[in-house]
């Protein structure tokens, strides 16, 4: 059998900030039907790595290749999104899904909502949802139109161990159909036990990348945050 | 969903979305409703309401110069602002929506509702007219000094058209402000330019004598309140009342035409930051 293409590849990628360089010739994958977790301290590039990969920023170098199946290239879900009030979770999944097809059916949105087991939310006004439920939502919002790839800026940041917990299954379960979704989040817990694959960025380069047990055992470490605390905290940039 | 044909189809939903989103938040009905009282009581306690439909118009055009501005400005001086703080913008780009669609979809939806919160109360005050000075007035007859509904319509097609270039520039003033407060205080600066700087502009040129009678007539077209209070003067007040020159009826319409399109060009050039 031959090997699927990732979804999503960055080749050489560098961006910079006047003198601040913040990515230098990175280059990472994302991969079918895994969750991919991007870790790094705070200022190190994630979400200026992220919008790249989702095309909402245009790299001073370096390519970005995506491949996907669905009517949009990836789906995007920003940092701790909001959505417009005065409608509810039905009415805003129906809205994006009109933006492109103006035949969307009721089953889609009820299908949408329920994927990310928002099926009792439907009618509910999005100003009424929780923290967790509004990521959740947005969620349903970065499927819509079946992109291949899912683009997640820090679902579970500010979230309840619970709540973390039911987005990191929910995801898992989106990979499980076939998505690639590629998160950042400082869980590193919850990476080392929900992620398929991990990429540390630091900088301004991939400086580790595997399966959470792969990288552990190459730094003979106890679990993910001592790798991170040897690769972040020891080396420096 | 099924695949259809794309053009303008983001566009639709972003402006059937806008026109949903005023009429579901109470602060823009709140300030619909009382821009309405202000509008009937302005022009029934002035009595422009009980003498006539033009006496009403006139009776309402300084009201307006200055009430349609901040209830346009209102409207919109939030809106992109509000979609680049929650994220929405970025996460409409994934859908592939195109930065005129963007801009274009949200004014328009956002006129729509303006529109209809500028006509509103004028209907109510040509009722008032023709209720209390119906037996002078005809509906469709008018012509050198008759007063008709007519008129009242034609005023409401100015007021609306003044309001589209304000509200052009308060979706500007949001695509290119970082944040609520300089937001405001751009509102702020436009509304004293447009509103006084104008009229400042034109009473100095006439007193220093800079300026000739025809020129004045070209300056007051310049701005959207002088260009509105000419077109109100010009095509209402004039029409009845006999030969009024208040300014280039043509150039004015122009001018509210162009703060129109700048400022949606303006909007649309800045609303997406990459």
């Amino acid at each position: 059998m031959t090997e699927q293409k990732p979804a999503l590849e960055a080749k050489d990628v560098s961006q910079s900030y006047g003198e601040l360089e913040v990515l230098d010739g990175l280059s990472m994958s994302a991969r079918r039907g895994e969750v991919h977790a991007l870790v790094g301290a705070n200022g190190s590039g994630k979400t200026t790595l992220l919008r790249i990969l989702a095309g909402l920023l245009t790299p001073d170098s370096g390519t970005v290749e995506r491949r996907s199946s669905g009517r949009r290239e990836v789906g995007y879900l920003p940092q701790k999104p909001s959505f417009r009030s005065g409608f509810t979770a039905a009415e805003t999944v129906r809205f994006y899904a009109r933006l492109l097809s103006n035949d969307v059916a009721e089953g889609y949105v009820e299908d949408a909502l329920s994927s990310v087991g928002l099926s009792d939310a439907y009618n509910r006004p999005v100003s009424g949802l929780s923290g967790g439920m509004t990521r959740l939502l947005g969620v349903a919002q970065a499927r819509v139109g079946d992109p291949t790839t899912l683009i997640l800026d820090e679902p579970t940041s500010g979230l309840d161990p619970e709540m973390t917990g039911r987005i990191f299954e929910t995801v898992g379960e989106l990979a499980d159909g076939g998505d690639a979704v590629l998160l950042t989040t400082h869980d590193l817990e919850r990476v080392g036990r929900n992620a398929d694959r991990l990429s540390l960025l630091h900088g301004g380069v991939i400086a580790e990348s595997g399966t959470p047990s792969e990288v552990v055992e190459r730094h003979d470490a106890e679990e993910l945050s001592d790798v991170f605390d040897t690769v972040v905290r020891s080396e420096g940039r | 969903m099924s695949g259809d044909g794309r053009r303008w189809r983001a566009g639709r939903t972003v402006f059937v979305r806008e026109i949903q989103t005023v009429l579901r938040t109470h602060a823009f009905l709140g300030l619909g409703f009382g821009y309405a009282a202000l509008i009937v009581g302005a022009a029934w306690f002035s009595g422009g309401a009980h003498s006539g439909y033009l006496p009403a118009a006139a009776s309402l055009t300084t009201v307006s110069e200055l009430v349609v501005p901040v209830f346009a400005f209102a409207l919109g001086y939030r809106v992109v602002l509000n979609d680049r703080a929650t994220g929405e913008l970025e996460v409409l780009k994934t859908y592939g929506l195109r930065r005129s669609e963007y801009v274009l979809g949200v004014y328009a939806g956002r006129l729509v509702a303006l529109a209809a919160a500028l006509v509103a109360p004028l209907v109510v005050v040509g009722a008032l007219a023709w209720y209390y000075a119906g037996p002078h007035t005809t509906v469709i007859a008018w012509h050198g000094g008759a007063d008709a509904p007519l008129l009242l319509v034609r005023f409401a097609l100015l007021t609306i058209l003044f309001g589209a270039a304000v509200l052009a520039v308060s979706v500007a003033v949001s695509a290119v402000s970082d944040s609520v407060r300089s937001a405001l205080a751009a509102v702020v600066l436009v509304w004293l330019v447009i509103a006084l700087g104008a009229d400042i502009g034109v009473i100095s040129a006439i007193l220093t004598e800079r300026v000739g009678d025809s020129t004045v007539v070209w300056l007051t077209s310049l701005s959207p309140n002088t260009a509105y209070r000419g077109l109100v003067m010009e095509t209402v007040v004039g029409v009845a009342v006999g030969e009024v020159r208040a300014t280039s009826a043509v150039v004015s319409t122009a001018s509210l035409f162009a703060w129109t399109g700048a400022g949606l060009a303006v909007a649309s050039a800045t609303v997406w930051r990459d």
